[in-house]
């Protein structure tokens, strides 16, 4: 009990320290929300042009689609919020030799390693996201249960994201130059944007096991939209644990690829 | 005039070296992010297209999927490069190097970005000869497919004058990715890079025409797809925008350059 306070603790400065830095940067605050408010018009604005011409896309109709969507967005903008800034700074502080002060502090590493740094400017994001799921569930005529379900959903395809990205972040410190590290996540992010059902072949199987990003957003919507379509979902919960292990793994090997620039 | 010749012909030389000290990561940063943009792309259309006689605002699947790797092959050319290094000159201060060497800091820049431009044009190529062997392209007309690489080189030059304004605004922000970010998703959604123009409703093709969005990617698709008849304003429309931008780009420096203080000096 008293670990866990301890940690609530120190992500509570955590999050003071990153408030006071994104209110001390107002301009940057501002770019942020704008780029997040324009990737969310051109995401929507996509599949409102496609579906003018189009009745479905595979077996899902509009309503559908842009419910899919915006749980991407949403789990984009949770990421954006608590994790993806610590991918960028691990980056530079593994070049720059920051890390030394990570591992000399009392506290398991990778804790400050990945939610030391928090985006404060994608609140705004997430509030308008989730204003834009809510109104698109309701077009869908969701029952009580799938209104339950929804935010247990988002909390397990936002942890398979983070988990798969820890582990992908943590190959830098085998590459040295993380930057390109980064653009892998990235691009693995821009193909599980899409539903699994428009991939095919090999390369789906691949995204669906080794890589499953296609999971993070197919299958809780699947679950949602048909409760008898668990098996994926089920996958999914079964990853999270797989890749809780690789990350915990993949990070006693880390530490011993690490070299302190000051040394 | 050869002396200066060869200040920029030692600069590229020196971004090739740079470029290439870190291949994969070069890679993954240059090439990963167009094939899976690609990818995406492709996967997306081959659902959307029920069987092989489906048409969608004139396109078969056949033309749809030329469309799309068209649009692969523009986007390596001319839409790779940014102004990372660029910002990151402004923002720790090495700017003021470039006031005391005899090479400016914009020369210094462009010749490392001609360098890395012609890697670009070296990927293209191999791009290109894989897609055309696969049978997934075909080049309609040789003078047309000429045309249609040197009007994306110019694509490539408009391109990086955006991409130099986006670094210089270092001088006011600490990050300036978020502006390259807006412009690539800009770019993305209205130069029909993922959707061709024909499927925009109709007032929405109409306000396109007065941007220079469509010059970007849709009008060297079509001029490598066999179709001459945007070239013209294309052209017109990057030279103007070019003109602006290099404007522009002379006005931000000089105001930004009197903000700079350089630290230990």
């Amino acid at each position: 009990m008293n670990t866990i306070k301890h940690y609530l603790e120190i992500y509570r400065n955590f999050v003071a320290t990153s408030t006071a830095e994104a209110l001390s940067f107002r301009l940057n605050f501002l770019m942020i929300t704008i780029v997040d408010t324009f990737f969310l018009i051109s995401t929507l604005g996509s599949a409102y042009v496609l579906f003018s011409h189009v009745e479905t896309i595979g077996p899902w109709n509009r309503d559908q689609l842009l419910f899919f969507l915006c749980f991407m967005l949403a789990v984009d903008d949770f990421q954006n919020l608590f994790v993806t800034n610590n991918f960028w700074m691990l980056s530079s502080d593994l070049k720059e030799g920051n890390l030394d002060y990570v591992f000399l502090k009392p506290v398991k590493s990778l804790f400050p390693l990945f939610f030391k740094y928090l985006r404060i400017a994608s609140l705004g994001s997430v509030v308008s996201t989730i204003i834009l799921l809510i109104y698109f569930g309701l077009r869908l005529d969701f029952e009580l249960l799938q209104w339950a379900l929804l935010p247990l959903l988002l909390l397990l395809a936002l942890t398979l994201r983070s988990l798969i990205e820890m582990a992908i972040a943590l190959l830098m410190f085998w590459t040295t130059e993380g930057t390109g590290i980064n653009f892998i996540r990235l691009q693995l992010q821009s193909v599980s944007r899409w539903p699994d059902f428009i991939y095919k072949g090999l390369a789906k199987k691949a995204l669906l096991t080794l890589v499953p990003v296609l999971l993070i957003g197919s299958a809780p919507l699947r679950f949602l939209f048909d409760f008898e379509q668990w098996q994926m979902l089920a996958l999914l919960i079964v990853l999270c644990f797989v890749f809780f292990f690789v990350v915990r793994t993949m990070w006693t090997g880390a530490k011993y690829r690490y070299e302190s620039a000051s040394s | 005039m050869i002396a200066n010749l060869n200040k920029w012909f030692q600069t590229m030389q020196i971004s090739w070296t740079t470029l290439m000290a870190y291949r994969l990561n070069f890679a993954l940063l240059v090439l990963g992010p167009a094939l899976v943009f690609y990818f995406v792309k492709v996967s997306l259309w081959q659902t959307l297209y029920i069987d092989d006689t489906t048409v969608l605002q004139g396109f078969n699947l056949k033309e749809m999927l030329h469309y799309q790797s068209w649009s692969l092959v523009i986007v390596l050319l001319a839409q790779s490069s940014n102004g990372v290094n660029l910002s990151e000159d402004i923002r720790l201060g090495r700017i003021s190097k470039y006031m005391v060497y005899p090479f400016n800091f914009w020369e210094f820049h462009t010749a490392s970005f001609l360098s890395f431009q012609s890697l670009q044009f070296f990927i293209a190529g191999i791009c290109l000869a894989l897609l055309l062997f696969l049978d997934v392209l075909i080049i309609e007309n040789l003078n047309y497919f000429f045309i249609g690489v040197l009007y994306s080189l110019l694509v490539g030059l408009f391109w990086f004058s955006v991409q130099y304004f986006t670094g210089l605004m270092a001088f006011w922000l600490d990050e300036t990715w978020t502006m390259r970010a807006v412009f690539q998703i800009i770019v993305n959604f209205l130069s029909g890079a993922v959707i061709p123009l024909p499927f925009f409703p109709e007032w929405a093709q109409k306000v396109l025409v007065y941007t220079p969005f469509p010059s970007l990617t849709y009008t060297p698709i079509r001029i490598f797809m066999g179709d001459l008849s945007g070239l013209y304003q294309g052209l017109l429309t990057l030279f103007i925008s070019m003109l602006f931008m290099i404007v522009i780009n002379t006005l931000v420096w000089k105001k930004g350059v009197r903000l700079f203080s350089a630290a230990g000096m």
